[in-house]
């Protein structure tokens, strides 16, 4: 046996020398790629990607998205106070979405029909309670809530789609924070180690939020992944290198558009307008 | 120790070349990307194993490369931040797709394909074939880039954003389970050793 600070025994030196002709024989095979690479036919597509057009519209079309998922939530909350003054309080049930009023309930709550499931909407409750109160990491938060639906359908589904949604703003509210404490500790001209721990436990979070369903949404996702690849800098980044020489890119010029994309989503107060399901 | 001077004098060109590529001269981008695609692409099929997707991933990659390249500091390595984005563009599609679920064998799979003449070239190499790809993700990945790209444990933690002694030691599993998944052929056949040197 061995243990992975290399100390081997005799068969296992031996077996590490057969893999070693193993893979020098056959390893290079491995998803090898051809000897032509479409080198004329991508560099084509980059450019047409790229043309000044084309990016202004992306970014007009995902401005137009963040405004429409802001409209959406006033339009559920009015929807919802419609209905209350117009058929009364014996008729509707209270509200299980909220809108993104500052004097909504304070907890987040599932969709309207999961009355109709008890155990699950009490599940989804209980896990919202618990984050209320205990502030776990998003690790703990998305590990509880359940990937499976099919046992309890697709009001539990809007349930879990709730809960993803709020794990993310909250992830999304903590890097905010730390780009905040970056790029005021920059000023300073130091790196704290403490920032550089920070990122690379929020880089982790955001792995594990992009192998979820908080990530179906394209919005959603490509903001995680650009805050993985600014984390997964910031990460290198150590009390020993504060002239940041280790960085590819200096973080904080990147920050400023990535906390106004944060901020579109999140905005100031911790409620959020997507969906309507707000925090406090 | 001085750096050769080739040396210095590439890092210089390159550097020059960033900046005008930065400043939007599209033949110091063309150069930019003339000098990288190679490498990364090939990366990509290794991570990806499909041409198809390989070619999609490589053009995201210098997409958003060059979208944030006026903040490229020069001191750094363009190559391995492009390898940065390519492996985190990559691994993000490929989780997206779930495309390793096709091809998803399981070790124990890898491991109990029936009793034949397992000594075989092609039996073994497909044997090796399916037991990389049955590897985790993260394993694979610091495998790929260690023993077929050739980047050294200390360019993998940068790309990957991790400490060198975490791509040491996901390195160290993964051929843990390479050698468990391929026991069948870790000893050697008599004259094997030799006709394998032969044949190389």
């Amino acid at each position: 046996m061995s243990d992975e600070s290399g100390n081997m025994d005799a068969r296992t030196i031996q077996e590490e020398i057969r893999l070693n002709a193993i893979l020098a024989r056959f390893g290079s095979d491995y998803n090898q790629a051809p000897d032509i690479i479409p080198v004329e036919e991508m560099w084509a597509r980059i450019a047409e990607a790229r043309r000044p057009d084309r990016r202004t519209h992306g970014r007009r079309g995902w401005q137009l998205l963040a405004a429409s998922i802001a409209l959406l939530g006033v339009g559920i909350s009015v929807g919802h106070e419609w209905q209350k003054s117009t058929h009364g309080a014996a008729a509707a049930q209270p509200p299980r979405i909220t809108a993104a009023a500052p004097q909504s309930e304070p907890r987040a709550t599932t969709a309207p029909s999961a009355t109709q499931d008890p155990a699950a909407t009490m599940m989804a409750q209980k896990s919202v309670d618990r984050r209320s109160r205990d502030e776990p990491t998003i690790v703990r938060v998305v590990r509880s809530i359940p990937r499976s639906n099919s046992a309890y359908g697709a009001d539990a589904q809007s349930a879990n789609v709730a809960t993803y949604q709020l794990a993310t703003l909250r992830h999304f509210t903590n890097v905010e924070a730390l780009l905040t404490s970056y790029n005021n500790s920059k000023r300073g001209g130091r790196m704290d180690a403490q920032l550089a721990s920070w990122s690379r436990d929020l880089l982790a979070q955001t792995r594990l939020l992009l192998d979820s369903p908080a990530a179906d949404d394209p919005v959603r996702r490509r903001l995680l992944q650009d805050l993985e690849l600014v984390l997964a800098e910031m990460s290198q980044l150590s009390q020993s290198a504060p002239s940041l020489d280790r960085a590819p890119t200096d973080p904080a010029v990147h920050n400023s558009d990535i906390i106004n994309r944060l901020r579109a989503l999140v905005p100031a107060g911790g409620t959020m307008h997507s969906n309507g399901v707000s925090e406090q | 120790m001085t750096v050769p001077t080739t040396e210095i004098n590439s890092a210089r060109s390159e550097r020059d070349l960033v900046q005008r590529a930065a400043a939007g001269n599209p033949a110091a981008q063309r150069a930019l990307y003339d000098r990288h695609v190679d490498r990364i692409y090939r990366l990509v099929y290794r991570i990806a194993g499909d041409g198809d997707l390989a070619s999609d991933l490589t053009q995201e990659t210098f997409i958003r490369a060059f979208e944030r390249l006026g903040e490229f500091r020069e001191e750094a390595s363009v190559a391995t931040w492009l390898h940065t984005i390519a492996v985190s563009v990559t691994l993000g599609a490929l989780r997206k797709q779930k495309r390793r679920e096709k091809h998803h064998v399981s070790l124990d799979d890898v491991a109990s394909v029936g009793k034949q003449d397992n000594h075989v070239e092609p039996h073994l190499k497909e044997r090796l074939h399916q037991a990389i790809d049955a590897l985790p993700e993260g394993y694979r990945t610091v495998f790929v880039m260690y023993e077929m790209d050739g980047l050294t444990h200390q360019e993998i933690a940068k790309v990957l954003g991790v400490a060198v002694t975490t791509s040491k030691g996901q390195l160290f599993r993964a051929r843990a389970k390479l050698r468990d998944a391929l026991k069948q052929f870790m000893i050697e056949p008599k004259g094997q050793g030799r006709r394998e040197a032969e044949a190389q």
